[in-house]
């Protein structure tokens, strides 16, 4: 039975749920980087010659470093994001060599290669990672991301699509 | 001033409110200790205030963030005093959370009918710790990075809401732009509002039910006002003056600007989360959601319910022995864990380097700087430029000036005036005069730049200046510049140290078979471990 409380009730009821919806517009923005990205077109990263990479590829010398400058979309801004790999020899690959991600499968720390270990180290919480990459020691789950490197016109070049995947 | 307080009460009740709070009658013993919440309530003030103070130069932006702090820090009016404040305060804020929470718990104060209270009490804790969390990345150094990667991977691991959760709080594709604009609306705006609002609620809550009190009796009591408030003002006043005494004597640390590459940087996080980063330690593969999840949530879990759980009559700490074990050992756990935590502290910095310090300057300024003084510049120019009082008549400061310097005339005034600065024994028949445009360089920066060198560790500059002097960049790229015939010397620090240096520039091809760099037996080994120093320290 519609009462004079009940058409009150009914119009303060309206007027929350009006102002709540500010509060959902603003959740929404909050919420918004859980939205799917759009997967970024294949882009190939220049890492110099290939020539350089020879006595790595031979086995002869230890996981080579490089960082590669890459823009990304952060948020409000545009902005240029440095990323350290190691360049690894890799028989399955056609190229015979690999980038692994310098990004710990634990907690994302950035590990090193130690030369006197032979081994990727992280300097949080223990983990180790061999030559290859593979979980040695210590608490990642997964070994280190491997990211497939290709030879055109005799540069090296790394995919950074899969960089984002 | 009876007729002001008659007119205070007509206006809105404001003597009677008073009279309520100043006369609520509080326990005459153990009173000492009931001022630990009011220490903790004045040092919640002191963020408040310092905190407003810093966001007014503070940009949050990963572009500006470092630059604003560290121009706080250098060189702004009182920036460094309000940064320490608040630093230390962070710190103060913590312990007084938590001693307040711990004498809670041994007085079994939360009992029947204080539970709700204690609940307040919680999640003033977390505010407290979620305060501390969002407010390091802030400076946008080093540590405020890594911390950030880590805090933001943590719950990751989470079954369902995990992911989530985690790409929630980065807001982006990686710790960066949005992060940094997250923590700051969280830091300054929710956090503060969610702060006051559960802090009223507490207080509200403990004027209705009034203190526990002590645990036996008798438990006589005294106004509130003045007495008890004197005790919190004693407290209250030795804990600021200890946090100005930190803030001027031990500056807060700010770490190199925030670099992904970086690898000198070991990762540690403040020491009130130095317990949960050593749990995450010993729980590997797919058992890492335990270190991460389950027994943080079950900690907090298990608080919580602690006033359901010890539900004796009597609060009196000998007629709660089990409750007051399983706390103690709970204690004993935590400070165990922080303690293994603070030993597994970074190992191999280079020594005599600040870890707050920022990268060592160009090894051709240090060259400058060693050929200056070797030249004897001092004598007429002064140390780094800068005349002393005593200084010769006719000195000619270099510090500051307004005009530049000409490059061929100065270069010809220094090698007509000075003497040759001695070099090292193997180097006979080269140019006497090739450290000229180090010097240069070096006075062009001091003159024009203001930069100073002096104040940097000796190992730095020593080993800047030789590494200048030698040439080692006719090979090698430092700070990106240099020959590539040799690899580039950065990201030194976690792969070589200073003996294996060392004992590489002594016999390059012993370390390295098929090496074509040159032996440097020649220097002395003084010079060749500061040479080192330098190189690690170089991210």
């Amino acid at each position: 039975m519609a009462t004079r409380r009940t058409f009150l009730l009914a119009a303060i009821g309206t007027a929350l749920g009006a102002a709540s919806s500010v509060a959902g517009a603003a959740l929404a923005f909050v919420l918004g980087p859980l939205r799917r990205q759009a997967p970024r077109e294949s882009a190939f990263l220049d890492l110099g010659p290939a020539s350089a990479f020879e006595a790595l590829r031979a086995g002869t010398s230890g996981p080579e470093e490089i960082v590669v400058e890459r823009t990304v979309e952060d948020g409000y801004m545009t902005r240029r994001v440095k990323e350290r790999f190691a360049v690894v020899p890799d028989a399955k690959a056609e190229s015979g060599l690999a980038a692994l991600g310098t990004t710990c499968s634990h907690l994302g720390c950035g590990v090193s290669w130690n030369s006197a270990r032979k081994a990727f180290l992280c300097p949080c919480h223990g983990g180790v990672y061999g030559p290859g990459g593979d979980v040695l020691a210590g608490p990642p789950p997964k070994p280190l991301t491997r990211l497939p490197l290709v030879v055109s016109g005799g540069r090296l070049q790394l995919d950074a699509a899969a960089l984002d995947a | 001033m009876k007729r002001v307080l008659d007119f205070l009460q007509s206006w809105g009740g404001l003597t009677s409110l008073w009279r309520a709070f100043a006369d609520e009658p509080v326990s005459v013993r153990r009173a000492w200790l009931f001022t630990l919440g009011s220490a903790a309530l004045a040092v919640f003030l002191v963020q408040f205030v310092s905190g407003f103070a810093l966001a007014l130069a503070y940009a949050p932006t990963p572009d500006h963030a470092w630059e604003s702090v560290k121009a706080i820090q250098t060189r702004l009016f009182a920036g460094g005093l309000v940064r320490g404040l608040h630093h230390w305060g962070a710190s103060a804020m913590v312990v007084l959370a938590v001693a307040h929470m711990a004498r809670t718990f041994v007085f079994g104060a939360y009992r029947r009918p204080r539970e709700l209270n204690w609940l307040v009490g919680l999640a003033l804790l977390v505010l407290v710790l979620g305060f501390g969390f969002t407010g390091y990345l802030l400076p946008w150094d080093q540590k405020a990075y890594w911390a950030t990667v880590v805090g933001t991977k943590v719950p990751a691991a989470l079954p369902f809401v995990g992911p989530a959760a985690s790409r929630l709080m980065v807001g982006g594709p990686a710790v960066g732009a949005a992060t940094l604009t997250r923590f700051y609306a969280l830091h300054v705006v929710l956090l503060p509002l969610l702060a006051f609002a559960f802090i009223g609620v507490h207080l509200l809550l403990l004027r209705r039910h009034s203190h526990a009190g002590p645990t036996t009796e008798p438990d006589p009591k005294e106004p509130f006002f003045p007495f008890q408030a004197a005790r919190d003002g004693v407290v209250i006043l030795a804990i600021i003056l200890a946090l100005f005494w930190l803030a001027a004597r031990h500056p807060a640390p700010l770490e190199r600007l925030a670099d992904p590459t970086d690898t000198t940087s070991v990762p540690r996080p403040e020491w009130y989360f130095l317990p949960l980063f050593q749990l995450l330690k010993y729980f590997n593969g797919p058992l890492e959601p335990i270190g991460t999840a389950v027994l943080p949530g079950l900690s907090m879990l298990l608080l919580a319910l602690v006033p359901w759980l010890d539900r004796g009559a009597s609060r009196r700490p000998r007629d709660r022995r089990l409750v007051l074990a399983a706390g103690g050992a709970a204690a004993a756990l935590l400070f165990g864990l922080l303690t293994l935590g603070a030993l597994d502290s970074p190992k191999g910095r280079p020594s005599g380097l600040d870890p707050a310090s920022q990268p060592p300057p160009d090894p051709r300024l240090l060259g400058g700087l060693a050929s200056y003084t070797a030249r004897g510049c001092e004598s007429c120019h002064g140390v780094e430029g800068v005349l002393t009082p005593s200084a010769a008549a006719g000195s000619i400061p270099l510090a500051a000036r307004s005009h530049a310097l000409a490059g061929e005339p100065l270069a010809a005034h220094v090698k007509e005036k000075t003497p040759k600065p001695a070099a090292p024994a193997e180097e006979d028949g080269e140019n006497p005069d090739k450290d000229v445009p180090s010097l240069l360089t070096y006075v062009e920066a001091i003159s024009k730049d203001g930069v100073r060198l002096s104040a940097l560790p000796e190992p730095i500059r020593v080993g800047g200046a030789a590494i200048d002097r030698e040439d080692c960049r006719q090979c090698h790229q430092i700070y990106g510049e240099g020959g590539r015939k040799g690899p580039a010397l950065q990201h030194l620090l976690g792969k070589r140290d200073k003996d294996w240096l060392v004992a590489h520039f002594k016999e390059p091809k012993k370390l390295v078979p098929g090496s074509k760099m040159p032996p440097f037996r020649f220097l002395p080994d003084a010079e060749l471990s500061a040479m080192s120093d330098y190189l690690l320290a170089v991210p």
